[in-house]
C-alpha cells in the first residue's frame, strides 16, 4: 500500500496527543495548549482535504483500511470514508478547532487546562473514529471512548449543578449504549458479521428476517416482533444520544451546565453520532421492523418536535432555550429518518421522495452542527462578557453596544429558523417535501414546530438585541478580533451552503442512492 | 518450567514463615520477589507456548504419584491454563504491592498468601483430576487465616462462611471426580484418559450438575454466592484482591475443566437451567450492589454480577461464549483486584470507614484524584468500557449467549446498565459528592498514596488496557485450545442447540 | 520371605507369635524391674527406665516382625500370620511405641509404674493377637485382654474420683458389650456349628437367611461397635478420652482402633460374605451391610454434630473419633483387598495424627491448660512451631490435602465406591460422608482459630516443652506430611499385602 493510513492518522494523532495531555499537566500549559491547537487544526485541515479528495463512487469508500483485530468475533479494524462519513469528518474538522478556540477565550475559568484540552483532543479523535469506522465493534469503541472525556469536561469544568447533570448525561448515554450493543449483537449474531456493509447487504437481499429467525429463534416469538425488538433496542440506544423526546431528560441541564465550548461539541457533533448511527445501523433493520412500530414512533417524534419548541419558548436561560431548540431541530432529522420506513411498494415517486428526505436529513445534520455550535459560541461569548449565566430578559438593546455580534448572531438565528438562502433552509425543506408525500399527517403537525421555533427565536432576537439598553449592558463589548476570526468562516459557510447546497449534496448522492436502493420494499 | 510457579510460591511461603515476625520488611520483599519471579515465569511460558503437533495440551511434568489409585503428578497446560496462570501472576504481584502496609505478623500473612497463590497456580496447570483437587483444597485453607487474622468487619463469620461454602462445593466436585474415575473403570485420574470413556447419559445427567455446582459455588453462582460478599468484605485488601481476582476463577475454571469437559451431554441437559441462574446472578448481584452503603459490599456484589458473565459464557457452550468466559475471567481478575485495592487499601486503610455516606464528607476526590480516576476507570472497564478488557470479554459472552439464549443476553445487558448505575453511584458519593465539590478548604488531610499503590494500580490498569486494545494477545492462545479433544465434545453439543 | 508354615508344634507356634511373646516377656521384665528399682531410688528416673525398656521391647517386636517373621497358620485355623497382618501389626506397634514415647514426656508421675507399663504392653499383645485371630474364641479372648488392660489403665489415677468413675463406666459398658459379643458368637456357633470364620462361611453359605443368625450378627456388631466407638455405642469414648492418662487415651484412640477395625472387617467378610446384603441405592437387600451402613451414618452424624458444641478439646477429639469411625466403616463395606487395606491405612494414619494431637494436649496441660479451648489461646505466640504442628495435624484430621488425612479418606471412599458390585452403588453414603466432613471442618477450624486468630495477650510466655514431647509431635507432623506427599509405596504395599 503506497498510501498513508490517513484515516488512522487523523484519529490517532489527536487521541494520543490528548491522552498524553492528561498525564502531563505541567506548568507550561500555554505551550501545551498551543501545541494542542496546532494538532487539532492540523487534523482538521487533513480531514477537510480528505473530504475534498474522497472518491465517493467507490463502494468501499475512500482511504479504506482493514486489519484483522479479533478473529474470534470476526472483528476487523476497518475504516473507510464514504460520502456520509466525509460530511461528518468535515463537520468535525470545522467544529473542533472552533470549540478549541472558544475555550481559549475563557481560559481563566479553567483549572488544569492542559487536561481540559486533552479531553477535547480525545473527543476529536474518537469522533473521527466514529464517523469512519465501518465495523460495529470499532465504531462502538470510539463511540464509548468519546463519552468519558465528555463526562469529565462537564464534571470538572462545568457550572453549578454539574455533578448531577454529568452523571445524568453519563448514565443515559451508557444505558443507551448498552441497548444499542444488545440490539446490534443480535444482528451480528444473526448475520455473523460486525461489518455495517455486510449487514446492509443482507438486509437489501431480504435475508435478514430469515437469518434472525433461524439463528435467534426465541421461544415462539414471531420473527416480525423479534425484528421489531432488535430495531427498537438499536433505535432507542441511538436516539438517546440525539436526543429523541421521551429520552431527552439528560439534555437541557447537561447543555446548560457544561462549559459552553463543550456544549458546542455536544450539540454540534456528539448528537450527530446518534443520527449517523441510525442511518448506518437502523436503516438496514427498518424494512423488517418499522411497519409494526412506525406509527407510534412517528407520533412520539411529532410530539417531541412540538413539545421541545414550546419548552424552548418557556425558558429564561438562553442556553436552555437553545438546548430545546436543538432537540426540535434534530427532531426533524428523526422524523425524516423514520419516514423512510414507509412502505412504498416500489412506487418510483415515493422512492424519489425518500431520496430527498435522506438528503435533507444529512444536510440538516450538517447545518444544525454548524448553526448550533455558532449559537452556543455566541452564548459563550455573552457569558464571558458578563461573567455568569445569562438570562434572556436580563439585557436589552445589545445591538447598540455590540452591533457586530447582533448582526452575525442574528444571521445564525435566522439560519436556525430556516430562512431561505441560509443553510438551515435546504435541509428542512427537503425533509418536509419528502415527508409530506410519505406521511402527510406527520408533516402537517410537525410544521407547527417550525412556526413556534420561529416565534421564540425571533422573540429572543427582539428581547436581547433590541429594545431599551439595560444599565448593565453598557459595558458589554462587541466581538473581538479573535471572535470574528473564529466566527466568520461559519457565517460564510451558512450563506454559501444556503445558495449552493449541491456542494455537499453531490458528494452525498451515491450514498443516498445506495441506501434507498437497499431499502426498497 | 511452568511448574516452578507452584514450587517458587510454596518454597517462598516456607521462607516467609521462617522470617522473624519482627522484620515485616523481609517477608514482604521475599513475597514480592517470589510473585514477580512467578509472574515472569508465567509470562515467559505464555510467550513461548506453542501447541505440539496440533495438540494444545502441552505436558510439563508427568510422574506416577500413587500408582495403586492411578494418580499421577501430571502438570500440563493448554491455552486456557496459560491465560489463567498469567492472570494469577499479575494479580498476585499487585496483591503483594497492595499488602505492603501489613505490619502485624507480616511473615505469616505472606506465608499464607503464597500458599494460596501456589495452590491457585497448581489448579490451573493440573491435568490429573486428583492433583487438581489437591491444589484446589490447598487454596481453601489459607483464605480462612488470611481473613480471620487480618480481616475486618465480622471477620470470623466471613472467614468461616467462605471456607465452609468452599469446602462444601469442593466436596460436591469430589463426588463427580470420584464418579468419573470409578465409572471409567478406576484406572486413571488423567484427564486425557478419562475423556476417552463414554459416560452414559444417565450418569452424566446427575454427575454434571453435582460437579458443576460444586465448582461454581466458588465462582459465586446465584444462589450459592452469599459467601462471596461477606468473605470479600471481611478479607484484608490483598486477600480480597486474590479472592475476587483469582480464587473465584478457580471455580469457573474447574467447572470448565472437569464437568463440562467430562460430561458434555450432562451439560447439554442442564445448561439452560444453570444459565438462567447465571443470568439471575448478573442482575441480582447488580441490584443488590445498587443499594449497599458499604463501599466494599458494592464491589463484593459487583463481583458476583461479573462472575455471572463468566458462567453465562461457559454455559452458552459455543466457541464465542467460551472465549468470552475465559477472557472475562482474566478481565475480572484484573479489574476486581483493582477495585478491591481502591476500596480496601487506597480508601479504607486511610479513612477507617467504608460507609459511603461518611466517605462523602471527606472530599476524597480532591485529596486523591489518582484514586478517583483509577476507580472510575476500573469500574467502567469492568462494566464494559470499550478499550478495556471487560468490554471485549462481555461482548464475546453476550454474543455467545445471543446465539444460545437470547433472553439471557438481554438480562445480561440489563445487568450492565445497573452496573453503570451502581458504579456511578459509588463514584459520585465517595469521590465527588456535593460536600467535596465546593471550594472550601480540605477538612482533613489523609496520608498520600504510596509508590507501591501507584505501581500496583498502574500495572493492573495497563494490563486491562492492553488486553482490551489487543485481545488477540490472549485470544490467539485461548481459541486454538477450544479445538482440543478435551473440549470438542462440549462444543459439538453446543452446536446442536 | 519364610515359607508358609502349617503347624501344630509349639516351636512353630512360638515362631509365629514371636512379637507377641517378646512383648509379654518385656511386660514381665518391666514388672520385675519396677520392683527392683522402686526399692532403691525414688520414682521419676525409674519410670523413664521402665518406659525405655518397654519401648525397647516394642521395637524388638517390630524388628522381629519386619525381618524375621514367618508366615503361616496355626493348625486348626485359630491364628494366622499373613503379609497383611504383618503390616497391620507393624502399624499397631508403631502407634504403641509412639504412645510410650508420649509417656516418656509425661511430667506428672503416677504410682505403680511397673503395672502401668505391663498393662499397656498386655493391651498391645491383645491387639496383635486380635489382628491374627481367625477363630471366634481367640477373637473374644484377645478383645478382652485388650479391654481389661485398658479398663485398668483408664482408672490408673485412682486418687482422682473422676478417673475411677470413668474407668468404672468404661468397664460397665465394656463388659455389657463383651457379653453381647459373646452371646452373638454363641448364636453364630449355634447356627453354623463352627467357630472358625472360614468354616462358618462354608457352613452358612448354603443356608437361607436365618433369624437366629441375624440376631447373632446384630449382637456381634453391637459388641464390635463398642470396641471401635461407633455410634450409638460410643458413650464411653468422651469420658475416657477426657480422663484417662494421656498415653492411654492415645493408645485407645489409635492402636486399639486399628486392631478393632481390622478384625471387624475380617469377621464380616471372612465369615459372612454370603449374607452381606446390599445397600446400593438402586438395590437394597437385607444383610449385615445395611446394619454397617446404619452404624456408619449414625457415627458420622452423631460424632460430628456432637463435636460441634464441645468445649473440652479431648471430648471434642473423642466425638471426632466417633465420626472417623463412621468414615472407616464405609471402607468395611468393601471386600478384600480394597476394603481392609484402605481401612487399615486410614486408621493407621489417623492414629498417627491423633497421637500427635494427644502429645500437643499433654504439652498444653503441662503448661497449666484446663484442656479446653482457652488453653489454646495465643498458642501462635507461645510457640510458633507447636501452633504449626497443631494446624497440620488438625488439617490432616479434617481431610485437607496435602496432609495424609485427605488421601486416606479419599482412598476409603474410592474403596467403598469401587467395592460394591455396581460401581457408585454407595454414592449416597459417600455423599453423606463428604457432607459430614464439611461439617467437621467447622469445629476443626474453631480449634485453629483459637490458636491462631486471637490477639497476642500481655504476659504470654513461651510454653515449656520437653524433648520427648517435641520429638513426638514433630515426628507425627512430619509423618503426616511425608505420608501425604508420598503415600505411593506404603499404600501399594499395604494393598498388595492384604490382597495376598
Amino acid at each position: 500500500m503506497t498510501q498513508l493510513p490517513w484515516l488512522s492518522l487523523i484519529i490517532w494523532i489527536p487521541l494520543i496527543t490528548g491522552i498524553l495531555f492528561l498525564f502531563f499537566n505541567t506548568a507550561k500549559s500555554k505551550t501545551a495548549r498551543q501545541f494542542g491547537m496546532v494538532v487539532s487544526s492540523l487534523v482538521s485541515v487533513i480531514s477537510t482535504i480528505l473530504w475534498a479528495t474522497a472518491t465517493t463512487e467507490n463502494a468501499l469508500g475512500s482511504y479504506a483500511e482493514r486489519v484483522t483485530w479479533i478473529p474470534t468475533l470476526g472483528v476487523d479494524y476497518s475504516l473507510s470514508m464514504d460520502g456520509l462519513s466525509g460530511l461528518m469528518v468535515l463537520l468535525t474538522g470545522l467544529i473542533m478547532p472552533f470549540a478549541y478556540g472558544a475555550s481559549m477565550g475563557c481560559l481563566k475559568a479553567y483549572k488544569n487546562e492542559t487536561r481540559y484540552f486533552g479531553c477535547l483532543l480525545i473527543i476529536q479523535g474518537s469522533l473521527l473514529g466514529v464517523f469512519t469506522a465501518t465495523n460495529f465493534f470499532l465504531w462502538f469503541c470510539f463511540y464509548e471512548i468519546s463519552l468519558v472525556p465528555a463526562f469529565f469536561l462537564i464534571k470538572i469544568w462545568g457550572s453549578a449543578g454539574k455533578d448531577r447533570s454529568s452523571i445524568r448525561f453519563f448514565v443515559y448515554s451508557m444505558a443507551g449504549s448498552i441497548a444499542l450493543l444488545l440490539g446490534f449483537l443480535a444482528l451480528a449474531g444473526a448475520t455473523g458479521s460486525f461489518e455495517f456493509d455486510e449487514i446492509a447487504a443482507q438486509s437489501s437481499a431480504g435475508n435478514l428476517a430469515d437469518l434472525i429467525g433461524s439463528n435467534l429463534g426465541w421461544f415462539d416469538m414471531p420473527i416480525g416482533w423479534l425484528c421489531a425488538l432488535i430495531f427498537l433496542l438499536i433505535f432507542v440506544g441511538l436516539a438517546v444520544k440525539v436526543p429523541w423526546v421521551p429520552l431527552h431528560g439528560w439534555l437541557p441541564e447537561t447543555y446548560d451546565h457544561a462549559p459552553s465550548p463543550v456544549t458546542m461539541v455536544l450539540t454540534g457533533l456528539m448528537s450527530k453520532m446518534g443520527l449517523y448511527g441510525l442511518i448506518r445501523m437502523g436503516l438496514p433493520m427498518m424494512p423488517y421492523a418499522l411497519p409494526k412500530l412506525l406509527t407510534s414512533l412517528l407520533v412520539l417524534t411529532v410530539f417531541g418536535i412540538i413539545y421541545s419548541a414550546f419548552a424552548a419558548m418557556g425558558q429564561r436561560s438562553i442556553k436552555r432555550m437553545f438546548a430545546y431548540s436543538s432537540i426540535n431541530h434534530l427532531g426533524y432529522c428523526m422524523l425524516g429518518i423514520l419516514s423512510l420506513g414507509v412502505v412504498t411498494n416500489g412506487d418510483m415517486n415515493l422512492e424519489i421522495q425518500k431520496s430527498s428526505v435522506l438528503g435533507g436529513v444529512m444536510l440538516q445534520m450538517f447545518a444544525h452542527g454548524i448553526i448550533a455550535s455558532v449559537l452556543f459560541y455566541f452564548v459563550n461569548a455573552m457569558e464571558n462578557r458578563i461573567g455568569r449565566k445569562m438570562l434572556i430578559d436580563e439585557h436589552g438593546g445589545l445591538r447598540k453596544v455590540a452591533p457586530l455580534m447582533a448582526g452575525t448572531m442574528g444571521l445564525a438565528v435566522f439560519a436556525s429558523i430556516g430562512l431561505p438562502g441560509l443553510n438551515g433552509f435546504v435541509g428542512e425543506f427537503l425533509i418536509f417535501k419528502g415527508v409530506f408525500a410519505l406521511v402527510p399527517w406527520a408533516a402537517c403537525m410537525a410544521v407547527a414546530g417550525l412556526l413556534i421555533t420561529a416565534v421564540f427565536l425571533l422573540r429572543f432576537l427582539q428581547v436581547v438585541f433590541h429594545g431599551q439598553v439595560g444599565e448593565s449592558a453598557a459595558k458589554f463589548k462587541d466581538l473581538s478580533l479573535m471572535d470574528t476570526i473564529l466566527v466568520s468562516p461559519f457565517i460564510v459557510i451558512m450563506v454559501i451552503l444556503g445558495f449552493f447546497p449541491h456542494l455537499l449534496l453531490s458528494g452525498l448522492n451515491p450514498v443516498i442512492n445506495n441506501i434507498i436502493r437497499a431499502m426498497q420494499f | 518450567m511452568l511448574g516452578w510457579t507452584v514450587y517458587i510460591s510454596f518454597i517462598s511461603a516456607l521462607g516467609c514463615f521462617l522470617c522473624p515476625s519482627k522484620r515485616p520488611d523481609l517477608s514482604r520483599h521475599l513475597a514480592l520477589f517470589a510473585t514477580v519471579i512467578s509472574a515472569f515465569v508465567a509470562l515467559f511460558c505464555a510467550a513461548s507456548y506453542t501447541p505440539i503437533d496440533g495438540n494444545p495440551v502441552v505436558d510439563v511434568t508427568k510422574w506416577n504419584w500413587i500408582p495403586s489409585l492411578g494418580i499421577s503428578y501430571y502438570l500440563a497446560a493448554d491455552g486456557i491454563s496459560i491465560v489463567m496462570v498469567v492472570l494469577t501472576g499479575i494479580a498476585s504481584v499487585a496483591a503483594v504491592l497492595f499488602s505492603w502496609n501489613i505490619e502485624d505478623r507480616a511473615n505469616e500473612f505472606f506465608g499464607f498468601f503464597l500458599i494460596l497463590i501456589g495452590g491457585v497456580y497448581g489448579v490451573f496447570i493440573s491435568f490429573d483430576l486428583f492433583l487438581l483437587f489437591v491444589f484446589y483444597e490447598i487454596a481453601i485453607i489459607p483464605k480462612y487465616f488470611l481473613i480471620a487474622i487480618w480481616g475486618s468487619t465480622k471477620k470470623s463469620y466471613g472467614a468461616m462462611k467462605l471456607v465452609l461454602y468452599s469446602f462444601a462445593g469442593s466436596s460436591m466436585a469430589l463426588i463427580g471426580i470420584m464418579g468419573a474415575f470409578i465409572v471409567s473403570g478406576g484406572v486413571s485420574f488423567d484427564l486425557n484418559q478419562l475423556i476417552l470413556h463414554p459416560y452414559t447419559p444417565e450418569f452424566q445427567e446427575w454427575a454434571f450438575p453435582v460437579t458443576f455446582i460444586g465448582f461454581v459455588i466458588l465462582a459465586g453462582l446465584w444462589p450459592f454466592h452469599t459467601w462471596a460478599p461477606t468473605g470479600h468484605v471481611a478479607a484484608p485488601t490483598g486477600a480480597s484482591m486474590l479472592l475476587a481476582g483469582v480464587v473465584m476463577k478457580l471455580g469457573a475454571y474447574g467447572a470448565l475443566r472437569v464437568p463440562m469437559t467430562l460430561f458434555p451431554m450432562g451439560a447439554a441437559m442442564w445448561r439452560e437451567e444453570l444459565a438462567l441462574l447465571a443470568g439471575i446472578g448478573i442482575v441480582a448481584g447488580a441490584l443488590v450492589a445498587l443499594v449497599q452503603n458499604d463501599f466494599k459490599f458494592i464491589i463484593g456484589y459487583s463481583s458476583v454480577s461479573h462472575m455471572g458473565f463468566v458462567l453465562l459464557g461457559l454455559l452458552a457452550t459455543t466457541e464465542t461464549g467460551l472465549n468470552g468466559a475465559v477472557l472475562q475471567m482474566f478481565s475480572h481478575g484484573i479489574l476486581a483486584g483493582l477495585l478491591f485495592a481502591v476500596v480496601g487499601r487506597m480508601i479504607y486503610s486511610r479513612t477507617h470507614t467504608r460507609d459511603i455516606n461518611k466517605l462523602a464528607t471527606m472530599q476524597l476526590g480532591r485529596q486523591f484524584p489518582f484514586t478517583a480516576a483509577v476507580f472510575l476507570l476500573a469500574s467502567l472497564a469492568s462494566v464494559g468500557l470499550p478499550g478495556f478488557s471487560g468490554f471485549v470479554a462481555e461482548l464475546h459472552v453476550i454474543t455467545g449467549a445471543w446465539a444460545s439464549y437470547s433472553y439471557l443476553a438481554l438480562m445480561a445487558g440489563t445487568g450492565v446498565v445497573i452496573g453503570v448505575a451502581y458504579s456511578m453511584r459509588a463514584l459520585i458519593r465517595v469521590f465527588w459528592s456535593v460536600d467535596s465539590d465546593s471550594n472550601r478548604p480540605l477538612q482533613t488531610t489523609l496520608p498520600g498514596l504510596t509508590i507501591q499503590e501507584k505501581a500496583g494500580a498502574t500495572l493492573l490498569i495497563i494490563t486491562s488496557l492492553v488486553v482490551g486494545i489487543y485481545p488477540r494477545l490472549l485470544l490467539d492462545i485461548i481459541a486454538p485450545s477450544l479445538q482440543s479433544p478435551l473440549l470438542k465434545p462440549l462444543l459439538d453439543q453446543g452446536n446442536t442447540l | 520371605m519364610e515359607p508358609l508354615i502349617h503347624t501344630t508344634t509349639y516351636g512353630d507356634i512360638l515362631r509365629l507369635t514371636g512379637p507377641e511373646w517378646i512383648l509379654v516377656i518385656t511386660a514381665l521384665v518391666v514388672l520385675a524391674a519396677s520392683f527392683i528399682r522402686s526399692t532403691t531410688s525414688s520414682a521419676p528416673c525409674s519410670t523413664r527406665t521402665l518406659t525405655w525398656i518397654s519401648l525397647a521391647g516394642t521395637v524388638l517386636a517390630g524388628g522381629v516382625l519386619l525381618f524375621n517373621q514367618p508366615l503361616g497358620i496355626v493348625k486348626g485355623d485359630v491364628f494366622f500370620v499373613s503379609e497383611g497382618t504383618r503390616w497391620v501389626k507393624l502399624g499397631i506397634l508403631l502407634l504403641a511405641a509412639l504412645s510410650l514415647w508420649l509417656h516418656l514426656g509425661t511430667e506428672k508421675r503416677l504410682n505403680h509404674q511397673g503395672e502401668f507399663h505391663a498393662l499397656l504392653l498386655f493391651a498391645v499383645v491383645g491387639m496383635l493377637l486380635l489382628v491374627g485371630a481367625d477363630h471366634l474364641i481367640l477373637v473374644f479372648i484377645a478383645l478382652e485382654l485388650t479391654a481389661l488392660s485398658l479398663y485398668v489403665l483408664t482408672g490408673f489415677e485412682k486418687n482422682k474420683s473422676i478417673s475411677s468413675q470413668t474407668a468404672y463406666k468404661y468397664f460397665l459398658i465394656g463388659s455389657v458389650s463383651a457379653a453381647l459379643l459373646l452371646y452373638g458368637f454363641s448364636l453364630i456357633y449355634g447356627v453354623s456349628g463352627h467357630m472358625h470364620l472360614t468354616d462358618i462361611q462354608l457352613a452358612i453359605a448354603s443356608k437361607p437367611a436365618d433369624s437366629l443368625l441375624a440376631l447373632g450378627l446384630v449382637m456381634a456388631l453391637a459388641g464390635f461397635g463398642f470396641k471401635i466407638a461407633a455410634a450409638p455405642f460410643h458413650m464411653w469414648a468422651p469420658d475416657v478420652y477426657q480422663t484417662a492418662p494421656t498415653p492411654v487415651s492415645s493408645l485407645i484412640a489409635s492402636a486399639s482402633k486399628v486392631a478393632g477395625f481390622f478384625v471387624l472387617g475380617r469377621f464380616l467378610w471372612g465369615g459372612f460374605a454370603g449374607h452381606a446384603g446390599s445397600i446400593q441405592w438402586t438395590n437394597w437387600t437385607s444383610g449385615w451391610l445395611p446394619m454397617l451402613g446404619l452404624l456408619a451414618c449414625l457415627s458420622m452424624l452423631i460424632g460430628n454434630l456432637s463435636a460441634l458444641k464441645q468445649m473440652n478439646l479431648r471430648r471434642l477429639l473423642a466425638y471426632s473419633a466417633v465420626a472417623h469411625s463412621g468414615y472407616a466403616l464405609l471402607g468395611i463395606t468393601s471386600p478384600e483387598p480394597l476394603g481392609p487395606s484402605s481401612v487399615s491405612f486410614y486408621m493407621l494414619t489417623y492414629g498417627i495424627s491423633i497421637v500427635g494431637m494427644f502429645g500437643l494436649l499433654q504439652i498444653l496441660d503441662q503448661n497449666g491448660g484446663a484442656g479446653d479451648f482457652k488453653s489454646l489461646e495465643g498458642l501462635r505466640f507461645k510457640s510458633g512451631w507447636m501452633a504449626a504442628c497443631l494446624m497440620i495435624l488438625i488439617l490432616s484430621m479434617a481431610g485437607i490435602p496435602p496432609m495424609v488425612g485427605f488421601l486416606a479418606k479419599f482412598n476409603l471412599f474410592i474403596a467403598a465406591l469401587k467395592g460394591s458390585t455396581e460401581p457408585m452403588g454407595l454414592i449416597l453414603l459417600v455423599v453423606l460422608a463428604l457432607g459430614a466432613s464439611a461439617v467437621s471442618l467447622y469445629y476443626y477450624l474453631k480449634i485453629l482459630k483459637t490458636a491462631f486468630c486471637t490477639d497476642q495477650a500481655e504476659g504470654d510466655q513461651s510454653i515449656q516443652i520437653n524433648t520427648y514431647q517435641f520429638t513426638l509431635v514433630s515426628f507425627t507432623v512430619i509423618g503426616v506430611i511425608i505420608l501425604g506427599l508420598f503415600p505411593g509405596p506404603i499404600l501399594s504395599r499395604l494393598t498388595h499385602a492384604i490382597g495376598i
